[in-house]
């Protein structure tokens, strides 16, 4: 089946998806033949590659190739539906330029190489420094992969540089749940949007971003019932065209705000007392910050909040009184119910940790916690950034299941379930994704003391901030070595001395997490281009090279480590082996080796052949009496969570406090990093938009998709474009204090931001905006605010001497 | 204000705006498959149509491409998310046929019924 042939099929069987879904037709599930029809493919489920929304796909296979791609009728999370990305998701394996052989850069050229020459260069140079070796991984790896690296780096090479790039993504969001709650991630699950009377959204686009979800919201209203809706945000979007109310807020006043509706909770007398008694304490930032800051009493909570009267709220956000009175009333009213979402835009704040910890006590505050509809929720942006990279704990401060480096019963258990010797385990964490970037980007006798980096499944070429000190800094520093596994060539190769071709999606098995708390598992369907492979093997390949290399790390206490498995019969496999990699389920036995990691912090991930007939299961999954498995919807609530003890409405159980209560925090409003000036007088925010999934290196490969949205642009608004003298479609100059790029101005196109803004979203190689984003980092969550700086425009060419050495934006 | 600053209307906005947006990207990337969008003129013989059953945003998902390419303001309109073309406003140049991103193209482009086509 040639390339037209797939595009007409698949685009066939979407739409034939689509129709169906409207006749709520049953269909044939997963591994079915679908219709006995004998030309027809057969059918699999899988979790769609892209978002964290986590809709399932039935991915039809014929001859050895995907060959058409439905929305899942049997998955909760999308009834059948799928996002315009996910009807196209199947095209993305089958790009012209797939990566297909290791490349080695020699004289400044990649040139083919084996795969054991691969494998032997990265291991010899992991032997020849292994703490100056850095792992950068994602929340795209599949639990098992994550989990893999994981244990090579922390219990084998005994070094805590491993870091994956949700640390750009939803590590605020992290440190606000385990600062409120002492435990990472959401308590309640997306029947909240079906239930919620009242839905906020702060500096949130899910019409774009989770437009799977959203939907489920607009279905609602479609039916009659009402839901009003609340845009909070820096920018109008496709999200704020549904919405009944818009407040538009100066950037970064989003904390004032939430202290704003604090306020007049407690002025007005509405706040929840008797749930704030029974569940709450009240907690304030130490000097300098901490993740756990210190205790404070209700009284000097209200009198730190009392400052943010509706008119004092107004004059630093713009928004006007009016609308934070409407903003407090509605919380401080009890039988409405009301759920937050939020994503990027709270959590890549230079005050990230703040805000999120604000509006969960906002929500602790009033009460609306823990009944269906009344929840705060954060949303993630990537398959498994909760899966694998926040309940793996792939960062270099974390041990799996919610355990830390720092803490020595923490490393115990670790080393007990890994089965290596005591003190195997560094207490010392790594460097978190800035500062590991930025130490590779050192010279080495510059205190640069990373000099080896594994990227896998992440684009850092163009997704870390302020490229030119992240990344681009690597070009010419003779000892560093950066090898990148990609499915296609990516900012990131370009500057790779070792790339390796990666299996991607449905080549391989998997395991995400996505945002609800919902383990989704997958088989492989069909098999890579050319010489592709596992990022999984890839990681067990270097430890097995490493162990015949004589490296002590990798033995643990019966001499054996992450390579050494065996089939159903007891004998040895040797996995490390590609042809044998197959021959066992290396995914299913590293995910139950995981497993018993997860029950420390009750997030008991359910046994793997559970998710093999599921559409994923939302944790803590627990065993019934009568030996089924059950999952859990809506955490520390009585109802419904198991480990709730009985009789309890509401229980905290992995308190900060060790009561059983969370905590309200204070956090002041701060300026931003980088704040508009007289001569940036532009705030730049940066995103992402519908058609691409992140840096755009699958998507831009979707003709449908790459011809909907072909580049970036620079979103101003009519009036500034004026008076800059530019007309819709120039391409102009931004310039920052770090470097400028080139594209064209959108006047109201998909989104509409307020004079004085400008927003280019990220997706597009070719106009990089992180060449100029600023990358300061939320003090606690280590989270750059990509969503802030100041910015200029001008003419091309207009740029000052002094900006001349930019613009490296490629042809 | 000057004439070249004030602000365009969508015509031509997305005229300029396209053309900067489909050629480079064409001549400079030829590692990325597809076409880009061809550069279309108006076409009085033809008007576009929305097929509901194909079209993504009729079918309970977001999407609003066609408006946002549209060069003529107010030829495609979204109604409760869905757009719809308003078809004595539509020149037939196409070019939301060229952009549709759903799995089966939702533009028909059809000969133009007989009749006044403009209102005023």
């Amino acid at each position: 089946m040639n390339r037209r042939d797939f595009i007409k099929f698949s685009a066939m069987a979407a739409a034939t998806a689509m129709a169906r879904r409207k006749s709520g037709a049953a269909e044939a599930g997963p591994g079915e033949a679908s219709n006995g029809e004998g030309n027809s493919p057969e059918w699999h489920k899988a979790p769609c590659r892209f978002c964290g929304t986590g809709c399932h796909v039935r991915v039809g296979v014929q001859d050895g190739r995907v060959v058409a791609i439905q929305g899942d009728e049997k998955a909760d999370v999308n009834n059948g539906l799928l996002c315009v990305k996910g009807y196209h998701v199947g095209m993305i394996l089958y790009g012209k330029d797939r990566l297909t052989q290791p490349l080695l850069r020699e004289g400044g050229e990649l040139k083919p190489v084996s795969w054991d020459k691969a494998i032997d260069v990265i291991a010899k140079r992991i032997m020849e420094d292994p703490d100056a070796f850095g792992f950068y991984g994602s929340g795209q790896w599949t639990i098992p992969e994550g989990y893999v690296a994981q244990k090579l780096m922390k219990a084998g090479l005994s070094n805590n540089h491993i870091e994956p790039n949700a640390r750009l993504c939803m590590a605020s969001a992290v440190t606000g749940f385990v600062s409120t709650y002492g435990v990472d991630e959401p308590a309640g699950c997306y029947q909240d949007l079906d239930e919620c009377d009242v839905l906020i959204m702060w500096g949130n686009n899910p019409a774009e971003m989770h437009p799977v979800l959203f939907s489920r919201v607009i279905d609602r209203r479609s039916r009659g019932e009402k839901v009003r809706l609340i845009d909070i945000s820096t920018r109008r979007t496709r999200t704020t065209e549904f919405c009944q109310d818009y407040l538009e807020f100066r950037p970064q006043t989003d904390l004032a705000i939430a202290n704003g509706i604090a306020h007049l909770l407690i002025q007005n007398g509405t706040f929840d007392r008797e749930f704030v008694d029974r569940y709450c304490h009240f907690r304030q930032d130490t000097e300098p910050d901490s993740l756990f800051g210190k205790p404070m009493s209700f009284e000097e909570y209200r009198q730190a909040v009392a400052k943010y009267t509706p008119e004092y709220v107004e004059e630093l956000s713009g928004v006007p009184a009016e609308k934070i009175r409407m903003l407090g009333e509605l919380f401080g009213r009890r039988d409405l119910r009301i759920t937050s979402l939020w994503c990027m835009g709270m959590n890549q704040h230079s005050r990230g940790t703040a805000i999120n910890r604000l509006v969960h006590g906002i929500h602790l505050l009033s009460g609306h916690f823990g009944r269906p509809g009344d929840a705060p929720t954060s949303l993630t942006g990537q398959p498994s950034a909760c899966g694998t990279a926040r309940e793996v704990g792939t960062l270099a401060h974390a041990l799996p299941g919610g355990r830390l480096v720092a803490k020595e019963d923490h490393r115990r258990q670790c080393e007990k379930l890994w089965n290596v010797p005591e003190g195997r385990i560094s207490s010392k964490p790594g460097y978190h994704t800035v500062k590991l970037w930025e130490k590779f980007c050192t010279p080495t006798n510059q205190g640069g003391d990373i000099r080896t980096l594994f990227v896998q499944v992440t684009n850092p070429g163009q997704s870390l901030p302020n490229l030119h000190k992240h990344f681009r800094g690597k070009k010419g520093l003779e000892d560093k070595f950066l090898v990148v596994s990609e499915v296609y060539p990516s900012a990131s190769t370009e500057l790779a001395d070792l790339v390796l071709p990666a299996s991607l999606w449905v080549e391989k098995n998997g395991i995400f997490g996505n945002s609800e708390r919902r383990t989704q598992q997958w088989y492989k369907m069909v098999e890579p281009p050319g010489d592709a492979r596992d990022d999984c093997w890839m990681t067990i390949a270097i430890a097995r090279r490493l162990y015949e290399l004589g490296h002590s790390g990798m033995k643990d206490r019966d001499g054996q480590f992450i390579f050494a498995m065996k089939n159903d019969e007891g004998e040895e496999v040797p996995i490390w082996q590609w042809p044998h990699y197959y021959d066992i389920n290396v995914d299913k036995r590293l995910y139950e080796e995981y497993r018993p990691f997860t029950w420390m912090k009750h997030k008991n991930v359910a046994p793997y052949d559970e998710l093999v007939k599921a559409r994923g299961l939302r944790w803590p999954v627990v065993e019934t009496d009568d030996g089924g498995w059950r999952e859990t919807r809506f955490r520390f609530s009585g109802f419904d969570d198991p480990f709730v003890e009985e009789g309890k409405r509401i229980q905290f159980y992995h308190s900060v406090t060790k009561d059983d209560r969370a905590l309200i925090w204070f956090n002041p409003y701060e300026p931003a990093a980088e704040e508009p000036d007289k001569e940036f007088r532009y705030w730049l925010c940066t995103g992402r938009v519908l058609e691409h999934w992140h840096t755009g290196t699958m998507t831009m490969r979707v003709p449908p998709l790459r011809r909907s949205m072909p580049h970036a642009y620079i979103e101003m608004h009519p009036d500034d474009a004026a008076e800059e003298g530019f007309s819709n479609g120039e391409v102009i100059q931004l310039m920052t204090r770090r470097g400028q790029i080139e594209a064209p101005v959108w006047i109201e196109g998909r989104g509409r931001v307020p004079r004085g803004s400008l927003f280019v979203p990220f997706f597009d190689e070719h106009r990089l905006v992180n060449l100029v984003t600023l990358g300061a980092v939320c003090p606690i969550s280590k989270e750059p605010d990509y969503k802030k700086c100041a910015a200029k425009v001008g003419k091309v060419g207009s740029s000052t001497p002094a900006m001349a050495k930019g613009p490296e934006v490629r042809p | 204000m000057n004439e070249s600053a004030r602000p365009l209307s969508r015509r031509e906005v997305l005229t300029r705006f396209l053309r900067p947006f489909g050629e480079p990207l064409a001549r400079t990337s030829r590692r990325l498959q597809g076409a880009a969008p061809k550069d279309r003129s108006e076409n009085p013989e033809q008007v576009a149509v929305i097929q509901g059953r194909y079209c993504l945003a009729y079918e309970g998902t977001f999407c609003s491409a066609c408006r946002e390419h549209c060069p003529v303001p107010g030829a495609i309109v979204i109604n409760d998310g869905t757009p719809q073309v308003q078809r004595d406003q539509c020149t037939g140049c196409g070019i939301c046929q060229e952009i549709c991103p759903a799995p089966k193209n939702a533009i028909l482009m059809l000969p133009r019924p007989k009749g006044p086509r403009h209102r005023e």
